[in-house]
């Protein structure tokens, strides 16, 4: 379609042993953006993020890549374009940093070849860039949560993509680490990065995102800037439940908030 | 450090002086006391002092048991390498998983009934040895990629399982068998090397060669398998295509070596793991310094084996499982660190 489109559904469905898991979707990624899809556990955050890589086909609509039909793209040459960060990376294997990131260079090397001194370069800068040039030579297995973190998105960086996608890059870390790698994300995105990721915490990407995307039952209902989807009404809708949704001062950005018991609303 | 062209020639040139250097122990250390230098100076100068005994127990017995060990050690510990890092498991090896004993109940099924299919170079019992690794294989990969996460705990403790059943299912047919073919049988159940001769070393050359330049063909992508299946989708590895040939490869490897050699334990698991802490964890390297060192390896057990208790020989999975079983325990108690 667009030339500007990074990604682009068209009324894209996709079922799972006959339950419709994505339901007549269309939607667009614009290139340059940072865009955080946002919906309740089992409501197709992961099939939309596995249909964008190819490794699972639409059974109606299409999906294209860079004006592309995805289908017609080969793996290898999707993988130098799109980059992919799953929500889990664990090795058995005493893999030092350097090795993890130099293997970022496998969609650009023939089978069977070894990484160049070009291929190292560009390892060093992605080191660099996420801040783990120093760990270099140690263990990938005896890092830390968060500094694992940056060193998978210095070695998928390493395939040097347009477009990256985040399967929940900061679940599992602590608050520090959290902002840390959503700060790398927003400079990796003013770089011109287009970044699309899954989260579950709607304060953090508002903090974060040009654009979020609310999700339920297959389809994107709510999409556009934090202050516009983020609201009362919209996160009854997707998680069936009562949240407060609050505006922050210095920013206007909406931080979201349990709404307090009866009691204690009756107290205070 | 980066994995250069450098690194990887002169660790392979150091594997290979080890194997040079394991299969001149065998050729030399035997129940007879034989000289190379003697040999080789019979075979050059033709000295007449006696020495073409020496040159014919070389030639007809030790070389070709030393090239049958060196190429049963290297389709081992290639298989072993590569099952490592498809099942993202380090205590993987075809006799663990019971691959091996696959193939041996295939081959002494094949003995049982009396088959005498053919196929080009292949025998009816290479052919059920085959086509009992193949079965095997099979079982472990579907119940790998069942939809539910099945864990890879789980499918080790299948393949421990397949392995008992299919031993308990030789014993028995053992048991039945005519009394001229226990002696065959038991190679069956402990593998060996004593079947001497260039025609086995040949014959395991058409498994062997084809499953091991797939394993080395593909082994940049066992190093993104080894970092897990998502990431490695998402750097355009077709992952189930390479876990379907590398299981084929390892299946027609071991197939091979059973056939030829019987199911000799542990060496596909000790040797990878010994290479990885030497040489680390990438495949590129790791895979055929494992088949080079397993092969040596392999060649010094069957030395072992053939001098412990001269004249008498062990069957040399006496010796690898007596090393092996041990250091199984130990990677799986060092691995919940």
């Amino acid at each position: 379609m667009s030339g500007e489109s990074a990604y682009s559904f068209r009324s894209v469905s996709f079922a799972y042993n006959g339950r419709p898991i994505v339901d007549d979707l269309s939607v667009d990624l614009p290139l340059g953006r940072m865009v955080a899809l946002i919906g309740p556990n089992g409501e197709g955050k992961t099939t939309i993020l596995r249909l964008l890589l190819g490794l699972l086909r639409p059974a109606k609509g299409s999906v294209s890549l860079l004006g592309r039909a995805l289908n017609r793209v080969r793996p290898e040459e999707r993988a130098r374009t799109v980059a992919y960060l799953p929500q889990s990376v664990n090795t058995e294997y005493p893999f030092t940093v350097a090795e993890v990131v130099l293997f970022g260079r496998y969609p650009r090397l023939p089978a069977f070849a070894l990484e160049s001194h070009a291929d190292w370069l560009v390892a060093e800068r992605c080191m660099a860039r996420t801040g783990v040039a120093d760990l270099s030579d140690r263990l990938f297995s005896t890092l830390s949560g968060g500094e694992k973190q940056r060193v998978l998105i210095a070695s998928v960086l390493a395939q040097e993509p347009t477009i990256l996608l985040l399967d929940e890059p900061t679940a599992s870390l602590d608050l520090h680490h959290q902002f840390s790698v959503m700060e790398l994300l927003r400079e990796l995105n003013r770089e011109g990065m287009t970044i699309l990721f899954v989260t579950h915490d709607v304060t953090l990407a508002a903090g974060f995102c040009d654009s979020l995307w609310l999700l339920s039952r297959g389809r994107v209902f709510a999409q556009g800037a934090p202050q516009e989807v983020v609201t009362e009404e919209n996160l009854e809708r997707l998680y069936g439940m009562g949240l407060r949704v609050v505006s922050d001062e210095m920013t206007g950005l909406p931080v979201v908030l349990p709404r307090p018991r009866e009691e204690l609303a009756r107290c205070g | 450090m980066r994995l250069t062209r450098a690194r990887v020639a002169g660790w392979l040139t150091v594997c290979a002086l080890v194997v040079v250097a394991a299969s001149v122990a065998s050729i030399c250390i035997g129940a007879t006391q034989v000289s190379l230098v003697d040999a080789v100076a019979w075979l050059v100068g033709r000295s007449r002092d006696g020495d073409a005994t020496a040159f014919e127990i070389i030639l007809r017995q030790r070389v070709p048991r030393t090239l049958l060990g060196l190429l049963v050690g290297l389709g081992l510990g290639v298989a072993g390498a590569a099952l490592q890092a498809i099942l993202r498991n380090p205590l993987a090896d075809p006799y663990v998983l019971g691959i091996s004993t696959g193939s041996a109940l295939g081959a002494v099924l094949a003995m049982t009934l009396g088959l005498r299919l053919a196929w080009g170079p292949f025998r009816g019992v290479e052919l059920c040895a085959l086509a009992g690794a193949g079965a095997v294989m099979l079982l472990l990969y579907r119940l790998a990629r069942r939809k539910s996460e099945f864990s890879m705990q789980s499918l080790l403790l299948c393949g421990v399982t397949i392995a008992l059943v299919g031993s308990s299912a030789i014993l028995l047919m053992r048991y039945l068998a005519e009394p001229r073919l226990l002696v065959v049988m038991d190679r069956w159940m402990m593998g060996g090397l004593s079947v001497v001769g260039y025609d086995e070393v040949l014959g395991l050359l058409p498994l062997l060669v084809p499953g091991v330049l797939m394993i080395l063909w593909r082994s940049s992508a066992l190093n993104q398998l080894a970092l897990g299946e998502e990431l490695a989708m998402g750097r355009g590895v077709d992952v189930e295509a390479v876990q379907k040939w590398v299981f084929c490869a390892a299946s027609l490897v071991t197939a091979g070596t059973v056939a030829i050699a019987g199911p000799i334990g542990f060496v596909g698991l000790i040797v990878p793991h010994a290479v990885r802490r030497a040489l680390g964890p990438d495949h590129r390297l790791l895979v055929p310094a494992s088949g080079l060192v397993a092969g040596a390896f392999l060649v010094l057990c069957d030395t072992v084996a053939r001098v412990v208790i001269a004249p008498t020989e062990l069957p040399v999975g006496v010796v690898t499982a007596l090393v092996g079983g041990p250091a199984f325990v130990y990677v799986l108690l060092k691995r919940g660190r």
